[in-house]
């Protein structure tokens, strides 16, 4: 399996990318068009970052509603590429925006974050590969 | 056939176009609810509506149970898009004007199956509408026939609202479709051969 290194914020860790993208399932979800999966693929990294501001200042200011909508977002869209660590993270901090409990919600969002960053790379590299 | 999409997030409502017109639909794109009700409540509005359920400002099942408030529209076929597998959510949803869901992320046989669905039941509700205009229309000319008729004390004869005068058959059958077979009642039968008994034969 290859590493690849990504730089997140002040924290860098090591993040293997995934072998297979996308499943069968996941262009399948795309009527087997690689190309629109490209497309949404690029759509999604170019959005990232306002969704991750979103969140951040959701769980800075402590509301509780904004939290859970701000995780919503991301696991929807995340969804589309098939199941993954992400969407698992993006709904449990969407659940603890609904139950207005954000004790844990900054850890959980730093780990949404570095799950995201794996998607990420993944997503570059198969936006890449399809661009040629 | 045109359908409306309502979805905040611009990712998937690109797929959700995407997917919709390469199905041969004409797609009209609402980013919010409330985009998505104004859309859907215009003259000439689509009637079939795909919806997220979790939108800013008013979701989709909000826009749902508001569309169905309305009096003497046309039926809209609504769909909701949601994340929410727990059932009484789910329930809630339909309970407001929601005739279907489908789970995200969608899967694309599952949902055109769903908007064929959608279609059937809007082909069904134009043909029932169909019907009711057309058993209306009757129910007008029956009154009309059940009303005052002026006619002709001697021929019979039936005068309309344009001081016309018709043929009490064809009156009868330009408002009702009736036609007549004609024959001939026993009391009118035993008075023309009684006619024909006092006639002498003519001589030859």
């Amino acid at each position: 399996m290859m590493n690849k290194f990504m730089a997140e914020g002040n924290v860098t860790t090591i993040v293997p990318a995934q072998e297979v993208f996308p499943s069968a399932e996941t262009l399948d979800r795309f009527g087997g068009d690689i190309n629109l999966l490209s497309e949404i693929s690029s759509m999604f990294l170019d959005g990232l970052p306002e969704m991750l501001s979103t969140m951040n200042t959701a769980i800075a200011s402590g509301n509780e509603f904004a939290v859970e909508r701000a995780a919503h977002a991301i696991k929807g869209v995340v969804s589309n590429f098939g199941e993954s660590p992400a969407q698992e993270a993006a709904f449990r901090l969407e659940m603890m925006g609904r139950k207005c409990d954000l004790s844990a919600a900054r850890e959980l969002a730093n780990e949404l974050e570095t799950e995201l960053a794996r998607l990420r790379n993944i997503l570059d590299t198969f936006v890449k590969e399809n661009a040629l | 056939m045109r359908i409306l999409i309502a979805e905040d997030d611009a990712v998937s409502r690109r797929l959700l176009e995407t997917v919709l017109t390469r199905w041969g639909y004409e797609v009209v794109a609402a980013c919010d609810g409330t985009e998505a009700l104004n859309a859907l409540t215009a003259e000439g509005a689509p009637r079939l509506a795909i919806l997220d359920w979790m939108m800013p400002g008013m979701d989709g099942v909000e826009v749902c149970s508001r569309v169905r408030a309305r009096e003497n529209a046309p039926y809209t076929y609504m769909v909701l898009l949601t994340a929410k597998s727990d059932k009484e959510d789910i329930a809630s949803g339909l309970e407001a004007g929601a005739d279907d869901y489908v789970n995200k992320p969608f899967n694309q046989q599952e949902l055109r199956s769903r908007i064929k669905v959608g279609e059937r039941v809007l082909a069904l509700e134009q043909a029932l509408a169909r019907q009711v205009t057309d058993l209306e229309q009757a129910l007008v000319q029956v009154r009309q026939l059940k009303g005052l008729l002026p006619i002709c004390m001697y021929c019979k004869k039936i005068r309309d609202d344009q001081d016309y005068w018709h043929q009490m058959e064809s009156y009868i059958h330009h408002h009702t479709g009736t036609d007549f077979s004609h024959g001939i009642c026993p009391e009118c039968y035993e008075k023309w051969m009684a006619s024909r008994k006092q006639t002498p034969p003519a001589e030859v």
